[in-house]
């Protein structure tokens, strides 16, 4: 594709005495990444001091964008890192294109435009000084922010500044060779990292804007519950300045400090309808129903597998559940919001800020371009500020108040009131016959979910006779993305099951594993290669199953665009699992940052391992049993292994994302290792219920 | 009521219910959001302060018990413009994720490491198990504290 850089960069006019502003913009660069998003733009300053600053287009929850992003621009560019400040830009969908923290797809969707962006304004500075020396740019290169002829002679980006203003911007730059690189696939420490330690970082909860009050919310105790009418006459006495208003089916209360609105809270009486019956157990029982009467659809049919159970020397059957869980970011949900007349001032942690915007435009009747939206960096997300309920509620709450607000929930409204990861239930059927796996029969259901299996993942083009069925189980309890949406759970059952599967035929789990990626056809959506790859990674770098004392278990999966394979080692201590090691192999293309793609794989494995041990939200009366940490139990330090090792394959193929694909295989492996070590297979999370961590 | 004390050696006091939990004194009358809100119940350990040199949960503390106490936060623990080893360790070993609950993490490393200077695996695990880190940043965690132990005793 022919692309004219002037259309798309350009120097700011607005560049003030001593800096230089660019502004960048390509129409139908990015095309190919994803249909129907046709702009990506950013936004780069240079300080006469040498500064260079770098706005960051994409929410950061703590996946390490906002320095990995910029690591990119700054590569092309030939800066030097030390002098690279990254400030988050706020919602602009003139100037950014998918400023969305999800799907790991930041990384994956803008590698290539961030490049091209850094290397058109090196060239930019090249061709500067080629001219201010009469020589040719062909003769001259750049590093670390200086260009250099071969003559010797130099010139900082700096002093480039004002002769690069009446440029027009070049095109047709090359970008470096992986080889080059001097920034991409090193370590950097996290930008923020000193003002977190320091306590200056200011995340939404930390807003306090003029005229501020501080709002809270009671919503239904019950999922399905429904407002009937409320009394706050006992605020008089204790807190007369304090009001409240009907926010949709909730009640919010206003007053001047958040303890303030905290007790108020607790003095208004809210009558509710209360309908809904459900709980764990029955959800689980209708759930079983479900598949025992056949009421789910086909999602994939391959080979005859009717047949293939038919004719089966043994049939392999397992039942795998998991629970309902909360998001329980670190940081309860927030947020500012300011509406005047037709103007709208929104300021605070999501995902997703430019549908946030578009809501906010519909319910309050407001264009869109009255609204503006910032980002504060998120307390953790895992797809709950996907969500954007609680903007919606600050919005109308600042609304109906006349007055700024910031919303603040409590632990408890965010532990109750939340999206959960849906409850599954996965019905697995392998039939085995002289030795080799000929069919996989999966069922899966999910509350209040659509989304229980993956028809185009492994082991489908793998097995001859493939079924796959899946369907909706209804519920109240509302349900949403949780890091690794559909993964994090299917995961744990089918590479469990295909643990199962392999020592009944009598094979090594590992072993198998590649036999079945060799069989592999057409029908799978990644590459066989790369799973093989990252599978003989973790083989050998665990020595696995060299040393028979080290209880092992294995997983692999591909998950939201990389490949992760795991070995767990485990020992029981006094009927009591501890996680000595996990080692893992990653496949994610090209390394972005280093030291951040370490800590993403780190970090997953251990909130698996936590949530696999504790992790359960009970219902009853279609109320959530668990309110804050007292009865929920997130992992702490003594569930996190002993030892983590994490294996990059090297590669210079585009990046993809890290957020979320280490969750899938970290629960299974450490399942699959516990059998090892106690000779017990175990099919429902948390493992806490078996008294077994 | 009025209540005096000092935060972070300054000689501090204010005017407000004396059953106001500490850390909404430090949040909304003071001003210092470094210290986070994360459970309200004393759980998680996002809200840990120094109080009398003691790492304390200030989400539950309320204020009339703070007369004439010695209050760090996170803002007060670098002197002088110079991080606190544990601050150093903490950047060093690139260890926060999302960041929310690090103040904590932190303020509860510096008064392990204030009582034990050379702690062992289980004592930086025992110590720091009171500190919720959904991101799962335990694993770097830990290094930081051996790392913080090391810069503390080589200075």
């Amino acid at each position: 594709m022919k692309i004219d850089r002037r259309k798309f960069l350009k120097i700011s006019g607005a560049s003030t005495a001593g800096a230089l502003v660019i502004g960048f913009n390509w129409p139908g660069m990015v095309k190919a990444a994803s249909a129907g998003e046709t702009e990506l733009s950013g936004y780069i300053k240079f300080l006469a001091d040498g500064t260079v600053v770098i706005m960051s287009p994409n929410p950061e929850i703590g996946q390490g964008v906002k320095t990995s992003m910029p690591m990119i621009v700054a590569e092309e560019m030939d800066v030097d890192w030390q002098k690279v400040v990254i400030e988050q830009a706020a919602l602009d969908t003139t100037k950014y294109k998918r400023q969305v923290a999800g799907g790991s797809g930041s990384i994956r969707t803008s590698y290539k435009t961030l490049r091209e962006a850094g290397a058109t304004i090196r060239q930019l500075f090249i061709e500067t000084a080629a001219q201010k020396w009469n020589v040719k740019p062909k003769h001259c290169s750049a590093k670390e922010g200086i260009v250099t002829h071969k003559s010797g002679k130099s010139a900082r980006y700096e002093d480039l500044i004002e002769a690069a203003k009446s440029r027009e911007l070049p095109s047709g730059v090359k970008l470096k060779e992986p080889s080059e690189f001097s920034i991409i696939g090193k370590g950097k420490v996290n930008f923020d990292a000193e003002k977190i330690v320091k306590g200056e970082m200011k995340y939404g909860m930390d807003t306090v804007m003029p005229e501020m009050k501080y709002a809270g919310i009671i919503h239904t105790p019950a999922f399905g519950g429904k407002y009937i009418s409320h009394d706050d006459s006992s605020l008089a006495s204790s807190f007369p300045e304090v009001k409240t208003y009907k926010i949709g089916n909730a009640i919010a209360v206003v007053g001047s400090n958040t303890w303030e609105i905290f007790q108020a809270k607790k003095l208004v009486k809210v009558e509710w309808e209360l309908p809904n019956t459900e709980s764990s157990e029955s959800q689980l029982e209708d759930m079983k129903k479900m598949i025992e009467k056949g009421k789910l659809k086909e999602k994939k049919s391959i080979g005859d597998i009717g047949q293939a159970m038919a004719q089966a020397d043994e049939v392999l059957e397992a039942n795998y559940f998991t629970p309902f869980l909360p998001h329980n970011t670190m940081e309860p949900m927030n947020f500012y919001a300011n509406v005047t007349g037709n103007k709208v001032h929104l300021l605070g942690p999501i995902q997703t800020p430019e549908g946030t915007r578009k809501k906010i435009s519909n319910d309050l009747g407001i264009p869109q371009e009255n609204i503006t939206l910032e980002l504060t960096r998120m307390g953790g997300g895992f797809g709950r500020r996907l969500r954007n309920d609680f903007v919606v509620e600050a919005a109308m709450i600042s609304k109906k108040a006349g007055v700024p607000i910031k919303l603040v929930w409590t632990r408890e409204d965010d532990m109750t009131g939340g999206f959960y990861k849906p409850a599954t239930l996965h019905n697995y059927k392998a039939s085995i016959k002289e030795g080799k796996l000929t069919g996989w029969e999966l069922k899966g259901l999910g509350m209040k979910s659509p989304r229980s299996v993956d028809e185009k993942n492994f082991p489908v083009g793998a097995i001859e006779n493939i079924k796959i069925e899946s369907n909706v189980a209804p519920s109240k309890v509302t349900t949403f993305a949780w890091r690794a949406p559909n993964h994090n759970y299917l995961g744990f059952s089918e590479q469990c099951f295909l643990d199962e599967i392999a020592e009944k035929i009598g094979k090594d789990a590992i072993s198998h594993r590649l036999e079945m990626l060799d069989g592999i056809n057409s029908e799978i959506k990644y590459s066989a290669a790369k799973m093989k790859g990252i599978v003989e990674k973790v083989r050998e770098m665990s020595s696995w199953r060299k040393d028979k004392s080290k209880k092992q278990g294995f997983a692999a999966y591909y998950s939201y665009s990389s490949y992760v394979a795991m070995v767990a080692e485990v020992s029981e201590v006094n009927g009591k699992i501890n996680v000595d090691k996990v080692y893992a192999a990653v496949d994610c293309g090209q390394v972005i940052n280093a030291l951040g793609a370490e800590a993403q794989i780190q970090g997953s494995i251990i909130d698996a391992i936590g949530h696999a041990f504790y992790g359960e939200i009970k219902i009853k009366d279609g109320t959530p049993q668990s309110q804050n940490f007292h009865n929920y139990r997130l992992g702490r330090m003594s569930c996190k292994p002993d030892d983590i090792e994490v294996a990059f394959i090297e590669s210079n193929d585009d990046p993809t994302g890290l957020g979320e694909p280490g969750m899938a295989p970290a629960s299974p492996a450490v399942v699959n290792a516990i059998y090892q070590a106690t000779g017990k297979r175990y099919y429902n999370l948390p493992l806490s219920q078996y008294g077994i961590v | 009521m009025k209540i005096d004390f000092e935060l972070n050696g300054k000689p501090t006091s204010v005017d407000v219910d004396g059953t106001t939990p500490l850390l909404w004194v430090i949040r909304d009358t003071l001003g210092f959001t470094g210290t986070k809100f994360g459970c309200g119940m004393a759980q998680c350990g996002c809200c840990t302060i120094h109080f009398n040199g003691m790492a304390t949960r200030s989400c539950m503390l309320p204020i009339q018990a703070a007369k004439g106490a010695k209050i760090t936060t996170i803002e007060g623990i670098a002197k002088d413009g110079k991080l606190h080893p544990v601050q150093q360790a903490w950047i060093e070993k690139d260890v926060a994720q999302c960041g929310y609950c690090q103040a904590g993490q932190v303020m509860t490393a510096v008064n392990l490491l204030e009582r034990n200077s050379k702690p062992t695996d289980e004592e930086i695990e025992r110590a720091m198990e009171g500190n919720i880190c959904r991101c799962g940043t335990y694993h770097r965690i830990k290094d930081a504290v051996k790392h913080a132990s090391e810069l503390m005793n080589n200075q």
